[in-house]
């Protein structure tokens, strides 16, 4: 009896040491880390000639990078911005499925200082509290946040309601009805800008065009959102657009012989015969900047980035679904916000239950606009 | 010699030797199979783990880590080895922490300033008070109908959890916030940091009731009978013992310090209360109660241990390994470190050619006994 129970641990060591030895052997020749498409060269050494060999940025995001939303439109726009700067695509540590929680976020902070980076981005706006009450620890490791202004971290953010104008303006000249939807995610000031974007230029086309939105009140959730799109399209709306992460609302469109705006990335892939072009997110252009800054030693807490135009971009056309009239129509609507003839947020500007939010000839201010607790007149529906 | 030449057959307790050889084992297993999928993605198993175990145990800083992320699951480890003691499951912790830390969230946040050590007691005692009533509710459901508390505590869970989401994106919604979480609770209220060591007092907390709880099954004569209700209720009873008095105080104790976790966790390390609190460490804490064999002082070593490996799971993704294989290594070591507990009370023998009709019996008789 005891030689054998010996004889069974024996056994079972061996299995583990063959399986360990058979494992590193296997790996040795290859042990660098699988590199992400997007950037595969570094690009030449910027103009100034700074060293950027030494440089590293963490970023820490809800989801994997790959996620084909939010937080591959993050890991794409860092990707850029580091190629054009010149930093070796290594130089950036990824810390994916951290969820917005005191302990996860703390943690994936210390693992990064610990790795000595020299920026951090936090990608997601769940972290805004979290890496504040972390970032004095460690003065010297930069922090940049998506959202709105937080103390003790460098702010950034997209004017994500010009993009949106456009979507809304060419829904909007395409429909034949007067009602376009929007499949929105949670009630957030920045979901709301994006709705009232849309919304303002539906009407910026057609001054009698509503908008009616519906709420997952998820980031991202494929089943509700995939609700979200048919309630839409049950209601006879043949034209919509989006805030939702997940592919549900472009591939129910195109089950059902709808439209709509993608978001996040590049959707025509996903549903080529629904997707009239995409809203895009290009942090790259401000990523560039808070590297910048960071690298040289002049970012400041204070600093904030609220960015439009080339930031809030949108893809090409699908030109089998865009009439080339309405295409022209677009891209000058955009040179037109870019010049400022068109102000987004322009008087007079009423919400949906009658206030007036900006006189005639007035401008709204950004502060108002990063916040805003409102949708616009042709808005069907409650932001609460 | 085929599998059917092997049989499995009951052992006798195993020592204590015998079963810490038999857990780091079967860690071992746990890594050697992980290390396939490492190595298929290109990455060497040798270095992963070495990077795992230096971030999480081989410094100061990691230490402190792996001690603050043990904390919560030490305390709903204790919780679930408390119920079992009494072969009662407790599957909900995590809904006995979240009323806890919600019954003590409340009174931190709007609750009158009272003096300092008085207001810190009554917080403890919300929060511990809170776990104990959601745990009562299936504890008298158990003692005076018999309904399963299985399912109760597991079905409160999704109650409290509901509740919890509800007061965190609603009425309890700090400002300009886009998370679920609170404003931050009064700074008198954190606990103390033990020197500067980094580690809050939190630990002290799980460690002394770790040793009372020890102390109560061993010497107590509650303590006693509830271990004698755990072989068989029936002759419990026929001793006179009172079996629902006896669920009423275990049940009650195991929610109270589940509720404790809402305790160190909101005062000691999120100082705010936030939606996702319990995070999984009520179901965990199951996981760490069988591990540690319902042994009190072995669910807070356990505890750190799996503390540490959540923790490790960041540094591994610096290497470059994708997240999802940071929290596989973690989910395989756990279930190989439970299917060897089997191990513990069976063992594999070959068959002799000669066996005889009643050997079979016996075979057939000890698989009938497979269980937890």
């Amino acid at each position: 009896m005891k030689n054998k129970r010996f004889a069974s641990i024996l056994l079972a060591l061996a299995i583990t040491a063959a399986s360990l030895a058979g494992c590193s052997g296997g790996s040795s020749a290859n042990s660098a880390p699988a590199s992400t498409p997007a950037a595969e060269q570094s690009a030449a050494p910027s103009e100034q000639g700074t060293d950027w060999s030494n440089f590293k940025i963490g970023q820490i995001t809800s989801l994997v990078v790959n996620d084909g939303g939010w937080c591959q439109a993050t890991n794409q726009s860092i990707l850029r911005a580091m190629q054009s700067l010149g930093i070796p695509e290594e130089n950036l540590i990824t810390i994916e499925n951290v969820s917005e929680e005191q302990v996860a976020v703390e943690n994936a902070y210390n693992a990064l200082v610990s790795e000595g980076v020299n920026l951090i981005i936090g990608a997601s706006s769940g972290y805004a509290a979290f890496l504040s009450d972390l970032a004095p620890q460690n003065p010297d490791v930069i922090i940049a946040q998506q959202g709105a202004r937080t103390e003790n971290l460098i702010g950034y953010q997209i004017r994500n309601y010009e993009g949106m104008f456009l979507a809304g303006y060419a829904c909007a000249l395409m429909s034949e009805s007067k009602t376009l939807g929007f499949a929105a995610s949670m009630s957030e000031a920045s979901v709301r800008a994006a709705i009232n974007g849309f919304a303002l230029g539906a009407k910026y086309a057609d001054p009698e065009e509503k908008v009616q939105v519906v709420w997952a009140n998820s980031w991202y959730d494929v089943d509700i959102e995939t609700q979200s799109a048919q309630t839409l399209i049950n209601q006879g709306i043949k034209y919509m657009g989006m805030e939702a992460s997940s592919p549900a609302v472009p591939q129910t469109c195109e089950a059902n012989g709808a439209y709509c705006i993608g978001y996040n990335v590049d959707m025509e892939e996903l549903a080529p015969k629904a997707v009239l072009f995409s809203y895009v997110w290009n942090f790259a252009p401000i990523f560039e900047k808070i590297i910048a800054s960071a690298a040289d030693g002049t970012a400041n807490p204070d600093d904030y980035y609220y960015e439009g135009g080339d930031s809030s971009a949108i893809s090409d056309f699908n030109s089998e679904l865009v009439p080339e009239d309405v295409q022209k129509k677009v891209l000058q609507v955009k040179e037109d916000i870019a010049s400022g003839k068109i102000k987004v947020y322009g008087g007079e500007l009423k919400d949906n239950k009658g206030n007036v939010l900006v006189a005639a000839g007035e401008t709204m201010s950004d502060e108002q606009i990063v916040a805003q607790e409102f949708l616009v007149d042709n808005v069907i529906g409650d932001w609460q | 010699m085929g599998l059917a030449n092997i049989r499995l057959e009951r052992k006798q307790v195993a020592s204590l030797g015998r079963r810490i050889l038999n857990s780091v084992l079967f860690v071992l297993l746990g890594f050697a199979f992980s290390g396939i999928f490492i190595a298929a993605l290109g990455f060497n198993p040798f270095t992963v783990y070495a990077k795992m175990i230096s971030y999480s145990f081989l410094n100061l800083r990691g230490i402190r880590g792996s001690i603050m992320a043990g904390l919560p699951l030490m305390l709903c480890g204790l919780s679930v080895s408390a119920a079992f003691k009494m072969n009662l499951n407790n599957i909900g912790a995590e809904g006995q922490y979240a009323v806890g830390a919600l019954m003590g969230g409340a009174f931190a946040l709007y609750g009158p300033a009272l003096p300092l050590p008085l207001r810190m007691a009554v917080m403890f005692l919300l929060c511990a008070l809170g776990g104990a009533l959601w745990a009562m509710i299936a504890a008298v459901l158990k003692a005076y109908w018999n309904v399963n508390e299985t399912i109760i505590t597991l079905m409160l869970n999704y109650i409290a959890l509901l509740l919890m989401d509800y007061l965190c994106y609603g009425p309890w919604m700090a400002k300009r916030q886009t998370t679920p979480i609170s404003e931050k609770i009064p700074q008198e209220l954190y606990l103390p940091y033990l020197g500067n060591s980094g580690i809050n007092a939190g630990i002290v907390i799980a460690v002394v009731l770790a040793v009372l709880l020890y102390l109560f099954f061993q010497y107590t004569t509650v303590g006693f009978q509830v271990q004698v209700n755990k072989y068989s209720l029936r002759s419990a009873q026929y001793a006179g013992i009172n079996v629902r008095r006896n669920i009423l105080i275990i049940l009650g104790l195991s929610g109270a310090i589940a509720g404790l976790a809402g305790f160190v966790q909101i005062t000691g390390v999120v100082h705010r209360v936030q939606a996702q609190l319990p995070g999984g460490s009520g179901y965990t804490g199951i996981v760490i109660a069988y591990l540690s064999q319902f042994h009190p002082l072995a669910v807070i070593l356990v505890s750190i241990l799996l503390g540490g490996l959540n923790n490790s799971c960041s540094a591994v993704q610096i290497m470059g390994v994708p997240s999802q294989i940071a929290a596989m290594i973690q989910g395989c070591i756990m279930i190989f470190v439970i299917a060897g507990e089997f191990f513990n009370r069976y063992r594999l023998v070959l068959k002799k050619p000669d066996t005889t009709a009643a050997g079979q019996a016996e075979a057939v008789e000890s698989k009938g006994g497979v269980g937890l």
